[in-house]
């Protein structure tokens, strides 16, 4: 079940970092089975998990860094993109390994690099 | 056991030797080289390394200290040896010692997927059988060995088989549109769903210009790509960000997605 953002602002970092790997993965296998409506729930869960890190002093999105080497592509993508704006030459080349995979992540990685190199996609 | 075993060796096999590379590897001769040759790149070339290394006139650390007699650069710092370690020494698994022994080049990040958990019998659903062929396609990334991996993906094996097309030119794309196949499915370059809702792109949207036929599964991704909020837009979704631009911008969009998801060269 998706967090409010009030229960997050209580959570310790590593479990702001567990739960984003679960909504990654939950991401994952409802990508894998063409399942929009819960695939599109899992972007605003792990967008305010990805907020609550950005907000703790420090910017805490850095702690997602080392899901760049995750078992799951989902996960390493979403962690790519959360730190594009920290870290763009190690964030990109995790998208730019994901462009010719035979799944999901390869379009979302593809255009999101489209976007970055012709400046309509501005990390933040 | 075995299974690991095997699944440890083609990680390691599968792995883009060219983006690897050990620290110390122009101390090694490269194989194309039998001889000293005057051209031969100095980083390659091992006896001039050696030579290199050795400098009678070196310092050493004098006497008395505790590590008297020992090289030094003359900063005080001490010049250790080069260790050779060996993975009984190390205690180290083949990996770990990879890990230890090549330094990864920039643009080479590991694509080692953790092994997806198969169901042994077909599941129950047409969600979970296409997630569990999509999950297969993307571990084993070879047509034949998704085929060969599970009996019940048979029933998805024209899907399957067309998802692993090659890139075809745009003009192969729409001609192949009035050729209907099983795992196919006529794609809008342009999304119906962004058309203008006076009807008056109604002609354009549904011209063999806008039309292609491409693989299923590719066609159901970009559609689901056009639902799916991004980053790049904001948190709209392509097809919300796109309702408004000119046809010129959501052609180009469309295109681009084409060449993403590998259909379009």
């Amino acid at each position: 079940m998706k967090k409010t953002k009030k229960d997050l602002s209580s959570l310790t970092e590593q479990a702001l970092l567990d739960l984003f790997v679960k909504y990654a993965i939950e991401q994952d296998d409802a990508l894998l089975g063409f399942e929009v409506a819960r695939s599109n729930r899992m972007y605003w869960a792990i967008k305010d998990v990805t907020n609550e890190l950005k907000s703790r002093p420090g910017d805490r999105r850095r702690a997602l860094i080392p899901f760049y080497r995750h078992g799951n592509p989902q996960v390493r993508l979403k962690a790519a993109e959360a730190t594009l704006a920290l870290e763009p030459v190690a964030a990109r080349a995790v998208l730019e390994s994901m462009r010719s995979i035979h799944g999901p992540q390869r379009l979302d990685a593809g255009m999101a690099i489209r976007g970055l190199d012709d400046g309509s996609y501005k990390p933040t | 056991m075995a299974y690991d075993f095997i699944e440890q060796q083609r990680r390691r096999w599968l792995r883009p030797a060219a983006l690897w590379l050990r620290p110390d590897a122009a101390r090694f001769l490269r194989p194309d080289i039998s001889s000293r040759n005057t051209w031969i790149d100095p980083r390659w070339d091992p006896l001039g390394a050696a030579e290199q290394k050795y400098n009678p006139n070196q310092p050493r650390v004098p006497a008395g200290n505790p590590d008297g007699g020992q090289w030094t650069d003359g900063t005080g710092a001490i010049v250790l040896p080069d260790i050779v370690v060996s993975a009984d020494d190390a205690g180290f698994g083949d990996d770990e010692l990879d890990e230890l022994l090549y330094v990864q080049l920039a643009g080479d990040i590991p694509t080692g997927d953790t092994p997806p958990e198969f169901p042994e019998q077909r599941p129950p659903t047409l969600s979970a059988l296409n997630r569990v062929a999509r999950a297969a396609a993307r571990y084993f990334k070879v047509l034949d060995l998704v085929l060969g991996a599970l009996p019940y993906l048979e029933e998805r094996q024209a899907e399957i088989r067309a998802s692993f097309d090659p890139p075809r030119s745009l003009q192969e794309l729409q001609e192949a549109v009035s050729t209907p196949e099983k795992g196919y499915d006529v794609h809008h370059i342009v999304e119906r769903a962004t058309r203008n809702p006076n009807g008056s792109e109604d002609a354009m949207i549904n011209a063999p210009d806008n039309l292609v036929r491409i693989p299923r599964w590719k066609h159901w991704e970009l559609n689901a790509w056009y639902e799916r909020p991004q980053d790049r837009f904001s948190g709209l979704s392509p097809r919300q960000y796109l309702r408004d631009k000119s046809w010129d911008e959501r052609r180009a969009v469309g295109l681009e997605g084409l060449i993403e998801i590998g259909v379009l060269k």
